[in-house]
């Protein structure tokens, strides 16, 4: 193909710049360096996203943390050996015994996935990164994405510079890093990811009214719906979101196309999750969902007919239209009810709804500490200036309302409402600050940034103002506001601000949240104690015991058994079947004889405690006892929480009742304690937990011996013994 | 039709649902749900060893999960005047206001912010004397 000759010469242009003279000339452009800085910027908010996250992989070793990131690790392995049908259909024998899992059914495969390809990928491109390695930094990736994510987010709702700011805010916010250090593979480590792709995608898709657009949001709800079954809150938000605009005179078009793609598409994809299933349509958690799409066609059905039939045709069909559709709705809606076609809301979100339900009716819901009300101080903790500069978020939002500002409020409404109740949902409630934030924070910058830009412009405006209105006390009064000593304060400010927020976010992480709670580690430097009686009994159950060895503990601990001793146990954190969990734990709070026959009958062969009295670990089961005492009450009537409670206090000591000094768990716990003495100037079996001597000092266990005991007393394991000959 | 203008009448201000906003924020950041639950003292009492004199006790200490109503309120309150702050700042831009107005929006912004800033520094010393060290 020949060259096209240009009109002024015979030859084709070439430079002869060197490289030092075209990059000095496309650096002098405004437009590339604009790139330029926003480059730089977003590889350093992912770079720091990922690696404030690492402190305890810095400090100790590269290892999953947690209760459930081990099932999680656990449920990897299987797909990443097994393959993706086994994983599919995988029915877990070793744990829930005698009942078993169907694990395939049962749990949120996205996170599984996310690391399987990973893994395969990094096999792929020979970089051979071990599988635990993959688990353990999957959060902090997913933490960079996340930032990333929310630039476009913010660009989207404003400009740029917003997008900027909330990837900044968003890559140190500390309520995001708690469930996303690096060890921490839990669903929440790509569910926020998903969350906040989702809402993005939503909003684009509802500003552009694009079926393309819409179909993109959709495959994003499925990789939410697939991770973290907090789908439903996308699910009722979005809906909610469609109303409130209805309600308001905003609807449009667009809103009708995005949200009917996205019902359609959705919930198509949604449903191939095993756990979610038909759920999606006929659960009352997604009511609105589906009942907002009905509403929606119905809507525009009508106003279909209006542009076809007269008024007066058209109002007398209305009529009947309405009045037929309201009495099929409510018996329709009557009859499912009552045949129990449509399922209930689940105890955990009925919590969310009332939130004194789960204290009265679900012990288990109310017993997890991350179920919780929140108090003012963990909002400060988690958000430090964040919570300042979000009202004012709101206040920019409601002035100048979008559709993607509207959308913005209801989610960050709904999603303080929801941190209010539960702190585990400060984790949703962060993007909603952290997107609040950078609004308010890049309308403050901008504002006083234009004014320092404008100073003549400001001057010249004064004098004719001043002479229009013949006032002389105009210019007396001087404009503080536009004064460049002014606007650079309020820059100055706001830098202070945002230095004191980054420093506090690095303080709490490396302090609160980076402790890979399998490893307990204090002191600094040459004082530092690491106890690590989790692992060591994990492995003496391991490399000791008989492979088809039954475990029981408290559930708390089922997932960590499975995973690192390798041996089946009776309940473990799924807490899927309360009954068997209030068989747990009627048998650790009743005497001796009686909680043998309930560990023959579920062929119990180990029993483990945790025990904190020795190390002043203070998360035991001494501790959990009285949810151990409520949940077995609630099913098994024989045990009442008040045979435990000395004058409504509970207590271990010599003040405790016969029933809990007899009780199963007491001996477990302070076998042979009595003897050991564990602090300066005390007797004696004194607890360093409770602070004070123990009531009974002589525990004799007639029908378990013990088996193993961590080197700080941490892990206890009995054995059962079996039954006596009769001869 | 006639019902849809009536319709546009009866929606309020963005400006009011602003302030209920504001006012549901303070509630929330307040704990109330937590005061709901769990139900604890207005302030707590600490025994003075000595004399055996009950000394009131503001802040819960050394739990971030745990509150006293009073210190529950004060916290929010300084959480939405802080948001109200930097409003006064926004509305400092106004070019259509008086200029008296514009400076004294200005000067109160900067103030309230500051001030509930700092309020807010002290509060989380108290309750966790760990806090930065």
């Amino acid at each position: 193909m020949s060259p096209v000759k240009p009109s002024s010469g015979p030859e084709p242009y070439v430079s002869h710049a060197s490289l030092f003279e075209t990059a000095k000339r496309y650096l002098t452009k405004t437009k590339s360096q604009e790139l330029l800085l926003r480059s730089i910027i977003l590889i350093f908010v992912y770079l720091l996203a990922f690696c404030i996250r690492l402190f305890s992989v810095l400090r100790y070793e590269s290892v999953i943390h947690e209760f459930d990131p081990y099932f999680n690790y656990r449920s990897t392995i299987n797909l990443v050996q097994e393959g993706f049908y086994e994983f599919w259909n995988w029915f877990d024998a070793e744990s829930w015994h005698p009942l078993g899992r169907v694990v395939g059914g049962t749990v949120y495969p996205g996170l599984m996935f996310t690391a399987a390809i990973l893994y395969k990928v990094s096999q792929f491109l020979t970089a051979c990164i071990k599988l635990r390695d993959i688990c353990v930094f999957t959060a902090p990736f997913f933490a960079g994405n996340t930032a990333l994510i929310a630039y476009l987010f913010g660009k989207e709702l404003k400009d740029t510079e917003t997008g900027l700011v909330a990837a900044a805010l968003m890559a140190v916010v500390p309520g995001y890093i708690s469930r996303s250090v690096a060890g921490s593979f839990d669903n929440e480590a790509v569910a926020i990811f998903a969350l906040v792709t989702t809402f993005y995608l939503w909003v684009r898709a509802v500003n552009q009214g694009t079926i393309a657009s819409a179909v993109l949001a959709a495959f994003a709800y499925l990789y939410m719906a697939a991770s973290w079954g907090a789908y439903v809150f996308i699910s009722n938000l979005i809906p909610l979101y469609v109303i409130i605009m209805f309600v308001s005179g905003r609807y449009s078009r667009r809103i009708y196309v995005a949200y009917t793609t996205f019902w359609a598409v959705g919930s198509l994809l949604a449903m191939q999750v095993r756990f979610i299933g038909f759920n999606h349509v006929t659960s009352n958690e997604l009511l609105s969902f589906n009942g907002v799409f009905v509403g929606l066609q119905v809507w525009e059905a009508l106003v279909f007919l209006r542009t076809k039939l007269g008024t007066k045709q058209f109002g007398q069909l209305v009529y009947l239209t309405a009045v037929a559709a309201g009495a099929v709705g409510a018996a329709g809606t009557a009859i499912l009810v009552l045949s129990g076609k449509l399922n209930p809301w689940t105890g955990r979100f009925w919590t969310l709804l009332d939130p004194t339900y789960a204290k009265k009716f679900i012990p288990i819901v109310a017993s997890v500490s991350e179920h919780q009300p929140t108090t003012w101080a963990s909002y400060i903790f988690d958000l430090h200036v964040l919570v300042f500069a979000a009202p004012a978020g709101l206040y920019f939002c409601f002035k100048r309302p979008t559709d993607g500002t509207i959308f913005l409020t209801v989610f960050a409404l709904t999603a303080i409402y929801f941190s209010g109740i539960m702190v585990r949902l400060m984790l949703v409630a962060a993007p909603a600050f952290v997107l609040l934030s950078a609004i308010a924070v890049s309308s403050i910058l901008q504002s006083a940034s234009k004014e320092l830009r404008t100073p003549a412009a400001a001057e010249t405006k004064t004098s004719p103002v001043a002479t229009r209105r013949g006032r002389t006390s105009a210019s007396n009064e001087e404009n503080i506001t536009t004064k460049k000593s002014t606007n650079l304060m309020i820059l100055g400010l706001t830098f202070l601000a945002l230095w004191s927020y980054s420093s506090h976010s690095v303080w709490v992480t490396s302090e609160a949240y980076s402790s890979p709670s399998i490893v307990l580690i204090s002191g600094w430097g040459p004082h530092r104690v690491v106890l690590d009686d989790f692992r060591e009994a994990y492995y003496w159950l391991r490399h000791n015991t008989a492979p088809d060895a039954k475990v029981m503990s408290w559930w708390d601990y089922g997932y960590q058994i499975t995973a690192m001793g390798n041996r089946t146990v009776i309940v473990d954190n799924n807490t899927w079947n309360n009954t068997h969990i209030a068989t747990v734990g009627r048998a650790m709070a009743s005497n001796e004889t009686e909680a043998y026959k309930i560990m023959r009958q579920l062929d119990v062969d180990y029993a483990l405690v945790i025990f904190g009295g020795m190390s002043g670990y203070s998360s035991d089961d001494i501790n959990k006892f009285l949810w151990m005492v409520r949940i077995g009450g609630g099913v098994f009537p024989v045990i009442k929480e008040s045979d435990y409670l000395a004058n409504g206090d509970y207590t271990v000591s010599s003040r405790g009742t016969q029933t809990m000094l007899n009780s199963l768990m007491y001996k477990l716990s302070y076998y042979d304690f009595g003897n050991i003495m564990t602090e300066h100037g005390k007797g004696t079996g004194y607890d360093r937990v409770r602070n004070y001597e123990i009531g009974k000092k002589d525990v004799q266990l007639d029908h378990l011996y013990e088996a193993f005991t961590s080197e700080h007393w941490i892990v206890r394991i009995y054995r059962v013994k079996d039954l006596e000959n009769r001869f | 039709m006639p019902r849809l203008s009536s319709l546009e009448e009866l929606r309020p201000s963005p400006m009011l649902i602003c302030t209920l906003v504001l006012v549901s924020y303070f509630f929330v950041t307040a704990g109330i749900a937590y005061d709901i639950i769990n139900e604890p003292p207005a302030v707590g009492g600490q025994t003075d060893p000595v004399t055996g004199a009950v000394k009131p006790m503001t802040f819960m200490p050394y739990r971030l999960n745990g509150q006293f109503i009073l210190e529950g309120l004060s916290g929010g309150f300084f959480y939405t005047l802080g948001g109200v702050g930097i409003i006064l700042l926004d509305l400092s831009r106004d070019k259509n206001q008086s200029v008296l107005f514009r400076n004294v929006y200005l000067g109160l912004g900067l103030a309230i912010t500051i001030l509930s800033y700092m309020v807010c520094m002290v509060f989380i010393r108290i309750k966790m004397p760990g806090y930065m060290r």
